[in-house]
């Protein structure tokens, strides 16, 4: 009863802010874009202000669609020289001189120093789910214009997602069909609790090993020049997830009652068969479930993956 | 026929074993070297002084301290919730949907990842309650995190206990809460206490939970309030280690013998 409030509380926050981000426009809360009244902008959407301000590849009105004059650009950092008094009705007036006498100019300023009978203040949309998307600039923390596009990551998680999943489940579960079915006792006894003791270490531990080990390896091996690549960030997470899948690969092995291994060895199938056809299609269920988990803490894992991927936001175009 | 058959078997079966070997060498190879290169570093001072962090020298007496109170605080807020829940869960619900939906909620929590539990803290405990970083925000989040572990094994182990002990207690006279506390739950005690042991190992390992509601990368000394944040020897390791590849050893130990440890219990 508890879990499942607190998993509603979980999920309405999480939600309750994610869908905070498409309310509002990608400015600064109270901000707004303003121009001279008479200037030919009428509207002004993300990407052109993202184009002006940041990327500076916009610098003329005729990019605009306005006539050919180069643009200038005011933001609060540089309207310092602009502000002599503190009180708002003087910011207001200044603002509204500096712009009426500068018609080329576009000023990106909190909304309260700007009087709308005197100049035009625009407002860009309100961000969509597309931006968020489809979009492939990820750069949350720009002035004035965030842009927010995930495709980068999404694409980046992807990658390593798959690279570690083919990497540890055909060796995870090959092990765990071995522990489960086949090894004697004794190599069990022995290889079981090292495997649970890798499968409780940390992430942030496995995330030095990698950076310690895996890293340079790689770096080496492939003659890079430098070893902060999504292979290694695919074997980490191929390590991280093995034990669990190890684990509980074998256990939906053992737990297939010992009748059907008895009946079908005594119709005469030898134990290769008997395990590859009788056992594991009865333990199927579990499988899957093992792996579900495990895939899930794949995908999940954050420390290890961020220590060795190096988390920059670009799409990757290949595994180094 | 017969005799290829026979090879081939033999061969898919040297095959599996010899997977299997080197999945346990690579293990073998993982586990001593962290234990190696962070044995290295650990000495008595190690431990025992504070900083002196110029993110290089010094000890980790801070975050080890960190780790410790964020450890206490979590299994003083969970450790309640859980074995109220874990016992209301065994006890009073009869088995049927509301149950069934109350055990897939908990085993929705527990596949929760642990950044997105983060997340959470940072917008409610950090953030809507005001706590600001904090051990309280920090400590809660953890407890969030360890909740289905905690209410799984208790249900767990008290479900272990046999129906015959508690028609005994009641066949004698006693009530039922009595029943639960006396009889039922020093039984099932030892379990339940491994379960702690478990989400101890859990708590102290995290780094994505406390990053953004704990977690500093430097303090100058001991926290004094609840509201203060904390050094944490995971956050210690992360920031250290994609900062200056060497410490990074030296905190390796703290962490590579402290979920051995917490395993052990569990393998014996």
């Amino acid at each position: 009863m508890v879990s499942a409030v607190t998993i509603f509380f979980i999920s309405f926050y999480l939600f309750r802010e994610g869908a905070g981000f498409f309310s509002h426009p990608p400015l600064e809360k109270g901000y707004a874009v303003m121009v001279h009244p008479a200037s030919s902008l009428q509207s002004i959407s993300n990407e052109e202000l993202r184009k002006i301000f940041i990327e500076k590849s916009i610098r003329n009105w005729s990019q605009l669609e306005g006539p050919d004059q180069p643009l200038g650009i005011l933001t609060l950092d540089t309207a310092d020289s602009l502000y002599n008094s503190k009180q708002p009705e003087d910011r207001i007036e200044a603002t509204s001189r500096f712009l009426l006498s500068h018609p080329d100019f576009i000023a990106v300023l909190p909304e309260k120093y700007g009087d709308k009978k005197k100049i035009r203040i625009l407002h860009p949309p309100d961000l969509s789910p597309a931006d968020l998307l489809l979009n492939t600039a990820w750069y949350p923390t720009s002035e004035p214009a965030p842009s927010f596009g995930i495709v980068a990551m999404l694409i980046g998680t992807l990658q390593v997602t798959l690279l570690s999943v083919v990497l540890a489940f055909p060796l995870g579960t090959a092990v765990g069909i071995y522990l489960g079915a086949v090894a004697p006792s004794w190599i069990l006894s022995l290889v079981r609790p090292l495997i649970e003791m890798i499968a409780g270490i940390p992430s942030v531990v496995l995330g030095i090993f990698g950076i310690m080990v895996v890293v340079p390896a790689i770096q080496q091996a492939f003659d890079l020049p430098s070893g902060v690549t999504s292979l290694a960030g695919g074997i980490m997470l191929a390590i991280l997830a093995l034990p669990t899948l190890i684990l509980l690969t074998s256990d939906a092995i053992s737990a297939v009652p010992k009748s059907m291994t008895l009946s079908s060895l005594a119709l005469g199938a030898s134990s290769f068969q008997t395990i590859f056809k009788v056992v594991v299609p009865a333990a199927k269920s579990g499988l899957f479930s093992g792996a579900i988990l495990s895939l899930g803490r794949i995908v999940g894992e954050t420390m290890t993956v961020l220590m060795v991927t190096g988390n920059s936001s670009q799409i990757p175009h290949s595994i180094f | 026929m017969k005799t290829n058959k026979i090879i081939r078997e033999k061969l898919v079966f040297f095959f599996l074993k010899s997977l299997t070997l080197l999945v346990a060498v690579g293990v073998l190879g993982i586990v001593t070297f962290i234990g190696y290169k962070g044995l290295k570093k650990l000495s008595w001072e190690f431990i025992f002084s504070p900083a002196g962090h110029d993110g290089i020298s010094g000890g980790i007496l801070l975050p080890l301290a960190g780790t410790l109170i964020l450890i206490v605080q979590t299994v003083i807020f969970a450790f309640p919730v859980g074995l109220l829940a874990g016992i209301f869960m065994n006890e009073y619900l009869r088995e049927g949907r509301v149950k069934n939906f109350f055990r897939l909620m908990t085993m929705n929590l527990a596949g929760v990842p642990s950044i997105v539990f983060g997340l959470f803290g940072l917008a409610v405990f950090v953030k809507l309650c005001a706590f600001g970083p904090s051990i309280l925000a920090g400590s809660l989040t953890l407890a969030t995190l360890i909740l289905p572990v905690l209410i799984t094994t208790t249900e767990e182990s008290l479900r272990q206990v046999e129906k015959d002990v508690r028609m005994a207690s009641y066949a004698l006279g006693a009530g039922k809460w009595f029943t639960i506390r006396k009889v039922v739950l020093p039984l099932a005690f030892p379990n339940i206490v491994s379960g702690i042991i478990l989400s101890i190992g859990r708590i102290a390992g995290e780094t994505a939970p406390i990053i953004f509601t704990v977690a500093a990368s430097y303090m100058v000394s001991m926290p004094s309030s609840w509201y203060d944040q904390v050094m944490a020897l995971p956050f210690s390791i992360y920031f250290l280690a994609v900062q200056h590849p060497d410490p990074g050893a030296s905190k390796e130990v703290a962490y590579g013998c402290g979920p051995c440890f917490t395993d052990h219990p569990i393998c014996f």
